[in-house]
């Protein structure tokens, strides 16, 4: 616990000296704000890019703000994923390559203590990270186009990090199979691929997936209720746990040496 | 029970068998050498003795520490190539070093600063260990190493990579680690490992071919040599020929000239002949030194195939 301790703030360390505790919450804040706004000031770009006829009228109907927040929050699950992915490719596996964790692995640190510090910390990041980029749609949503409500909102953040939350596990899992920084984030991104791509189509069988933590989300900020929410979230949960186990045993079997 | 004791150390990478068949242990209070040709597999047995690697086979077993438990309190590990993080400072480096072997953080902190002023490092601690050298990598190992000061400290190649001063500093602090601690390290330095160690291992092909202390290995390969070191050569030819005729069996390397005897008592008789003729090398010669065979000659005996 007190290795934990030390390597949990090493890795916050790190996160601040490399700058991405400062882009990796910006860029989803952007991209948070991004959705509202593009929403509402839609007629003024069409008209002024759009080259359309004279007199041409043409009515877009607002979204309803809990739809603009959906389209925030489906933002954040492809650019935003794809960020964390880049930001945390090397967790791992540039640290086994360079012999900087075999150097930290000398000391009677625990594989899992090694292991649960990045995990602990890439997910306090992205905590942060996607708490930004939400906060800045249900401002500018209600800034711009409607009341929205705070519970909601709370509840759709909840589980979306536990969506982002499996992604991160994935990607350090990855890191301690593969050598290359490259192949982890690829892998990571071609689970959320994959997984969302079957769950969308393949409904009916995949109600367990944990990429249905992503696609309920229009449904809770509309307020229309996410039926079958537990099933996925014990799934996802338990699937964490069992990626973290299975990560520590392999580090355990691995090589720890550079090369 | 010795400190540590390994049997039946094996460790292969697919095909390649990196360590064959290592037994042996450390008393402690020794410091041990281990010495082999590159490739030989003196990394991946300390590798595997700092926890780094599994063994494929063959157990590796701590005084007090039970079978199967983990032993790294123990031991401080200088790998033969530092990595440390870049973008944190030398201090904070072997701070944390400290804190992860147990201690807290005010007692680490202390600890490093006297260790990063012990190794030279006083002056670069504050800046961030990507932009060191090398050889202060090397220094900033080595403080990791001894920061929670271990029972065994195990060195892959610690003079590797410094300058003749650090090299200095390097063998003076470790002649000064050992009395109360035990030391295992690997050199490729001979000089450095005969002044150094009480104990000899020598790894040829991953397997021990030599295990022995320096001072048995002494009296058994002792043998008395007279070197001459001439300053030109002119009429070596005509000389080296009177040379033999001492009883010396006479081997040249470059400008030094070897003559060994059967025995120290036909040493003793032959070196004031030896001496009459260096006197008498028509070349001049700059050096006549009676001694014993080296470390080196051992070394190249043993690692012969
Ligand atoms: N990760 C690895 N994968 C494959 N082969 C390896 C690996 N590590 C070491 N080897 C092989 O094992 C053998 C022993 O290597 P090792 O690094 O232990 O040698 P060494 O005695 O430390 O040599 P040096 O003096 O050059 O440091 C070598 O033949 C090497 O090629
Ligand atoms: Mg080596």
């Amino acid at each position: 616990m007190r290795q934990w301790l030390v390597l949990v703030r090493k890795e916050m360390l790190e996160l601040w000296r490399s700058r991405k505790w400062l882009w990796v919450p910006l860029v989803f804040l952007v991209l948070g704000a991004m959705q509202p706004l593009a929403a509402y000031y839609m007629p003024e770009i069409l008209d002024t890019f759009g080259g359309l006829p004279e007199g041409a009228v043409i009515e877009i109907p607002p979204p309803l703000p809990g739809a603009a927040v959906a389209d925030a929050l489906n933002q954040l699950g492809t650019l935003g994923v794809l960020v964390l992915a880049l930001a945390g490719m090397g967790a791992v596996a540039t640290e086994r390559s360079s012999g900087a964790a075999a150097m930290v692995l000398v000391k009677p640190v625990s594989r899992a203590a090694y292991l649960l510090a990045k995990w602990a910390a890439y997910n306090l990041l992205m905590l942060a990270s996607v708490a930004a980029g939400l906060a800045a749609a249900a401002y500018y949503t209600a800034l711009l186009i409607g009341p929205v409500a705070v519970g909601p909102v709370l509840g759709v953040f909840a589980v979306f990090c536990v969506w982002l939350s499996f992604l991160l596990t994935v990607l350090i899992a990855a890191g301690v199979v593969l050598r290359s920084a490259a192949a982890v984030a690829f892998v990571t991104l071609a689970v959320a691929v994959v997984l969302a791509l079957a769950t969308s189509l393949l409904a009916g069988v995949m109600a367990w997936s944990p990429a249905r933590l992503s696609s309920l989300a229009p449904g809770i900020l509309a307020g229309t209720g996410a039926p079958g929410l537990a099933l996925p979230l014990a799934v996802t949960a338990a699937a964490i746990a069992a990626l973290l186990a299975g990560a520590t045993s392999a580090l355990r079997r691995r090589p720890m040496v550079p090369g | 029970m010795a400190l540590v004791e390994v049997r039946g150390l094996r460790k292969t990478f697919g095909p390649v068998v990196a360590v064959a068949d290592v037994s042996f242990a450390i008393e402690a209070g020794r410091c041990t050498v281990l010495l082999g040709p590159n490739g030989a597999g003196k990394s991946t047995v300390l590798n595997m003795l700092a926890g780094l690697l599994a063994p494929t086979s063959g157990a590796i077993r701590f005084e007090g520490v039970p079978a199967g438990a983990d032993h790294r309190h123990l031991i401080g590990y200088l790998p033969q190539q530092v990595a440390p993080f870049g973008w944190m400072t030398g201090f904070e480096y072997v701070r944390m070093a400290g804190e992860l072997a147990g201690l807290d953080r005010g007692a680490a902190g202390v600890r490093a600063e006297e260790l990063l002023a012990l190794l030279g490092l006083e002056k670069a601690a504050g800046r961030r260990t990507g932009g060191y050298s090398g050889g202060m990598k090397q220094r900033l190992g080595l403080c990791q190493a001894l920061v929670h000061r271990p029972r065994l400290l195990m060195l892959d190649e610690p003079v590797s990579g410094l300058d003749p001063v650090g090299r200095r500093d390097v063998l003076e602090l470790l002649r000064r680690l050992k009395t109360g601690s035990t030391i295992l390290f690997s050199t490729h330095v001979l000089p450095d490992a005969e002044e150094l160690s009480d104990d000899v291992l020598i790894i040829r092909s991953g397997s021990i071919v030599v295990d022995e202390s320096l001072a048995s290995l002494r009296a058994r390969h002792e043998q008395p040599v007279i070197e001459v070191e001439l300053d030109d050569e002119a009429g070596l030819p005509a000389w080296l020929e009177r040379l033999a005729t001492t009883g010396a069996a006479v081997e040249r390397n470059g400008a030094v000239i070897r003559c060994r005897f059967a025995s120290a008592a036909a040493t003793h008789a032959g070196a004031a002949e030896v001496y009459r003729l260096a006197a008498d090398h028509p070349g001049g010669v700059r050096r006549v030194e009676l001694g014993q065979a080296s470390l080196e000659d051992m070394f190249l005996k043993a690692v012969q195939p």
